[in-house]
């Protein structure tokens, strides 16, 4: 048996993933392991070979779930996730990894070991993410090693979750990095070193290496003013060092969309970069073939912990080490063996990486780089300087991960099939000249600034090289989610063609099964999904208002998109195209901005970018709003976009959709002010909906000024539910049945205010939240309402938790 | 104790080897499943060994038919420049695949073991020791050892000395021209091939020494030959030899 850890990884992946399924009590499964251990060594010593290994197989099933089951307990119960007092208190430990860097903030990770709050000690453990901000302060004025005992005064992030119908939540990604709470500081002055704390161990001192390694990067790579680093330097560092925080969004976009991503990402093909270069060089001041693979393993190791890095770099480094160690003990390497060991002790040290991207794309990029590779490049053309190689690499990394990208990203993306030919190469010269800099710039002040320029250069070819195919949206674009059907018939046919069919013909049908299975993940043939009556979702978008309306067939109108004030989160990509997307929808018929404020406008961005718009709605545009400007520069030229003020009324499927609020008036661009946002009422027979958006007591009572019989059954609660709307006598005038409240979970406006809840609770109004319910969706059976919400969803889906 | 104890170690050390590096015989693909078998198996292996034929005293040559051992043709005819010669095997079935993958495949571990089996097996045969003062490998032109990585003569001749407790005598006998393989040609260009591409250093570590000469495989003799011919001109009292096979 030539792989052995193949049946072993999926054994223990299958454990992993049943127990997260299924909760069984962790005394059994203990109990369950230890029995077929028995059997398993019972078989051995009867010498039943297979009987053996198959136990030995059910051994790792349990050992699977037995991790997971414990882990997950010990995660969830950890006393640092549970803790969420609001407000700052101060938490004390080590530091278990070096700090890292983003635009004027820093984060730590902290492994607590005391929290202090009012003369009070608590001994709690658990890791925990701060977040330093230091607005505009470069570089980070954080000097800090990996094992430093700090102090930090910090507050509990909360949850940031979105829980909008089956959404992956969020909140696993801590999970899955094994980081039980964030907390953020509001200064670097917040955060105490302790003296005497900091042991001196292999850790820090690769920690300071790769400080002081940042910093001669810093010092020849800042932008003009010396306020940032400069995207070359961001680069470099990402690629040399793993530390991707300093990038900006419109390189990180650049880079996703033309599908280079992964060359910032440290992986295989870095660590594959280094082995070759470092070879290369051993060879060259002739060191014999094996010291130079045990020189290799130990630089290895060291870069691995140096980059500190996520699955990626640890699969990529396990398998280079593992393939040099066979080769130094004379023994055969299989390559399917040594994947699916890595991918084994990863998932030992931490069972939840099997959820985890990173882990799930490493792994399905070098497996089917292995099982295909060589097939391939029998069928490609013998073109010289290895492009062909280079070529079939990318083919197959790519024909592993292609689903994954569809399903999770919802992006589809051929253009890194030929820019890889040029950024590959540029990545290795990048790399070699990066470690040369590194290494001569801490010597001499000028061959550093000569190599930077040299690094700059290549930096900038390379930045250039993935805007390439901007203009050419057919090398690279979203598309909704694919059925698990079609992933499940590509993955099949794709494996089926590995065999070698006994019957005759079976080969070209399951390569015309394949290319079907293909052709719907890269297309998405289908239609919306189609509504009989008027369906309205309000989403879980945080603190924000966005509004999906289905008309009775396939038209779909989106109010606002949602938004976190500042750059640090798109809730247009991360949570309203998601939705979307999930929902079969490319185009958006009606899309809408209420007004330019953050918590509206800032998602629909990015949701524009997304999907296809025929019209834009609005009523008054903000003066000089950056958003506001990226919004109608992402809008084509083919979308019709109109002014909705009062009296605007449009038919659509049946459906009446009237403009309540503003008033016409000049000029059209104008402050932004919440009064001026616009309020819609949308129809169907006797059903209707009331959308206020953030108008204040004032515009509610203009509104019934010029509509008297104003009845709704349901009313999206004025701004977010804030005192200042909501007016008893706007609410006993339109007497709703429902009152949709958009807010965010622990929000710090401190909306819903709790006067207005008492008031809706007098007027016998039944009150939905988006903060606990989650994204709710209100359709019509008739005259009844027929209400759905995410969190009944999540309890029906899953009656333990 | 110390022994169950050290039985269980190699048990788990075989188990580790069998699930991460699971390895099969280079020559009929069997899983290598003895602890410490490397690259080739333990029942191939044991197909390389002594050939139990006559042989001819001065040259070594085997003789086809079980006659009592008698020098041959052609050293009763002239005087060889090899005063004695030794061989384990012919040049064929297992041990040459062997030597093949120890030379061509990169598997420098079968050259120690090669160098094993030739002290165990012709260790004791006193007429090719007797008197031995240092062994000399013979040497590969430096680019084709950088190829290679090794030189396979080398290996050989370094195990032998240390079975033995003989000096061995590396970088006196050097190949200074990279002439083609002498696999690659016939038996009578093979003389020609290999005239002049030796030379002696150091001669004094040389003068007066009777010096075994160590290589993989004899052919026709000639590469041995021209080295024994250059050692004695550098002063050497007589030139032995020893091969793995001959061809």
């Amino acid at each position: 048996m030539p792989f052995p850890f193949l049946f072993l990884t999926i054994s223990l992946s299958s454990g992993i993933l049943v127990a997260s399924q299924a909760s069984i009590p962790l005394p059994v499964l203990v109990f369950l392991l230890l029995v077929s251990l028995i059997a398993a060594w019972l078989g051995f010593a009867l010498r039943h070979n297979r009987l053996s290994f198959a136990f030995i197989l059910a051994a790792v099933c349990f050992l699977g779930m037995t991790l997971y089951a414990y882990r997950d307990h010990a995660y969830e119960d950890n006393a640092l996730r549970q803790f969420d007092q609001a407000g700052y208190v101060d938490f004390s430990g080590r530091l278990y990894k070096s700090p890292s860097f983003g635009q004027g903030r820093t984060f730590l990770h902290l492994r607590v070991e005391k929290i202090h709050r009012l003369k009070r000690e608590e001994n709690v453990g658990g890791n925990l993410r701060v977040t330093v901000l230091h607005p505009d302060q470069y570089p980070s004025p954080l000097k800090l090693l990996t094992g430093d005992r700090i102090v930090v005064s910090a507050r509990i992030l909360p949850v940031r979750d979105f829980r909008n119908f089956g959404q992956p939540r969020l909140a696993n990604l801590r999970k899955n990095q094994n980081i039980h709470n964030h907390a953020i500081s509001k200064s670097p002055l917040l955060v105490e070193k302790q003296e005497g704390g900091g042991r001196f161990s292999a850790f820090s001192l690769i920690s300071s290496i790769r400080q002081k390694l940042q910093q001669s990067i810093e010092r020849h790579f800042s932008s003009p003013g010396r306020t940032s680093l400069s995207q070359e330097g961001a680069v470099l560092e990402a690629m040399l060092l793993g530390e991707r925080g300093r990038l900006d969004e419109t390189t990180t976009r650049a880079l996703q969309k033309s599908g280079l991503f992964h060359l910032i990402a440290i992986s295989g093909a870095h660590v594959a970069i280094l082995s070759a270069l470092l070879f290369f060089i051993l060879r060259l001041i002739r060191v014999r073939q094996r010291p130079a693979y045990l020189v290799l393993i130990f630089i290895l190791l060291f870069y691995a912990s140096l980059v500190e890095g996520r699955a990626s770099v640890h699969r990529a480094a396990i398998m280079a080490l593992a393939y040099l160690a066979g080769k130094l003990l004379w023994k055969n390497v299989n390559l399917i063996n040594t994947v699916f060991f890595s991918a084994f002790f990863l998932l030992l040290s931490n069972p939840f990486f099997l959820f985890d991207m990173g882990f799930e794309l490493t792994f399905a990029a070098t497996f089917s780089i292995i099982l295909f590779m060589p097939r391939v490049l029998k069928h490609l053309p013998r073109l010289p300087l290895q492009i062909s190689e280079l070529f079939g690499l990318s083919l197959t990394a790519q024909m592993g991960i292609l689903p994954f990208l569809v399903r999770s990203f919802n992006r589809v993306t051929f253009s890194a099939l030929l820019l890889n030919l040029a950024a590959v190469p540029l990545t290795g010269l990048i790399m070699g000249l990066g470690f040369l800099f590194l290494l001569l710039s801490s010597l001499s002040f000028s061959i550093g600034q000569l190599l930077s320029q040299a690094l700059a250069f290549l930096i900038r070819t390379f930045l250039f090289v993935s805007h390439l195919f901007d203009g050419l949206p057919v090398f690279s674009y979203r598309i909704p989610t694919p059925h698990l059907a079609t992933v499940i018939g590509y993955f099949v046919f794709l494996f089926l063609l590995l065999l070698r069919p006994k019957i005759k013909g079976l080969r070209p049908a399951f390569f015309i099964s394949f290319a079907f299975c293909l052709a719907l993940l890269i297309t998405y043939p289908f239609p919306a999904s189609s509504s009989k009556t008027l369906k309205l979702t309000f989403l879980d978008v945080g603190q924000g208002d966005s509004i999906l309306v289905e008309f009775p067939g396939r038209k779909k109108m989106l109010i606002d998109g949602g938004g976190v004030p500042d750059a640090s989160f798109d809730i247009g990509e991360h949570v309203v195209s998601p939705f979307l997307w999930r929902k079969g929808i490319k185009t958006i018929d009606y899309l809408v901005s209420t007004h330019a404020h953050p918590d509206h406008l800032n998602g629909i961005k990015t949701v524009a970018a997304n999907f296809r718009v025929i019209n834009f709605w609005e009523s008054f545009s903000p003066p000089q709003n950056p958003v506001y400007q990226d919004l109608l520069a992402s809008l084509k030229p083919s979308v019709k976009k109109a002014r909705v003020f009062r009296g605007f009324v449009r038919e659509e499927a049946g459906v009446r959709i009237e403009a309540l609020h503003p008033q016409e008036s000049t000029p059209y661009v104008r402050e932004t002010s919440n009064e001026e946002s616009l309020v819609l009422r949308i129809a169907q027979g006797e059903l209707s909906f009331l959308l206020t958006a953030d108008v204040g007591s004032e515009s509610e009572l203009d509104i019934l000024r010029h509509f008297d019989d104003l009845r709704v059954q349901v009313l999206k609660s004025p701004h977010h539910g804030s005192r200042t709307s909501s007016s008893l006598f706007f609410l006993e005038k339109i007497q709703p049945e429902v009152v949709v409240i958009s807010a965010g979970r622990g929000n710090v406006y401190g909306v819903p205010h709790p006067d207005v809840l008492e008031r809706y609770e007098r007027l016998g109004i039944r009150i939905l939240r988006t903060d606990s319910e989650g994204a709710i969706e209100i359709s019509a059976d008739g005259r009844t309402l027929v209400i759905r919400t995410a969190r009944q969803e999540s309890q029906e889906a899953s009656p333990a938790m | 104790m110390k022994l169950i104890s050290r039985r269980l170690l190699s048990s788990w050390g075989k188990t580790a080897e069998l699930l991460f590096f699971p390895s099969f015989c280079e020559l009929c693909r069997a899983l290598l499943e003895e602890p410490g078998e490397k690259v080739v198996c333990r029942r191939c292996r044991e197909k390389v060994r002594r050939l139990a034929a006559p042989f001819c005293p001065c040259c070594g040559g085997f003789f086809e038919v079980g006659v009592e051992p008698h020098l041959c043709q052609t050293c009763l005819g002239k005087e060889p420049l090899l005063a004695r010669h030794r061989s384990l095997a012919r040049y064929e079935g297992h041990v040459k695949e062997v030597i093949l993958l120890f030379k061509f495949r990169g598997f420098k571990i079968l050259g120690d073991w090669l160098g094993d089996l030739l002290a165990d097996n012709l260790g004791n045969d006193d007429d090719l020791w007797e008197g031995v003062e240092a062994l000399v490998p013979v040497p590969l032109h430096p680019r084709k050892e950088r190829a290679r990585g090794f030189n396979q003569a080398q290996i050989l001749a370094r195990r032998l000395a240390k079975h033995k407790s003989l000096s061995l005598l590396e970088r006196r006998l050097i190949k200074v021209v990279n002439v083609p393989a002498q696999t690659s040609l016939e038996a009578e260009e093979r003389e020609n091939n290999v005239r002049g591409a030796f030379r002696a250093r150091k001669a004094k570590d040389l003068k007066g020494k009777t010096i075994l000469l160590v290589d993989d495989v004899y052919t026709t003799g000639s590469t041995l030959r021209e080295c024994s011919l250059v050692l004695r001109k550098a002063g050497a009292r007589e030139v032995r030899a020893v091969t793995v096979a001959q061809a």
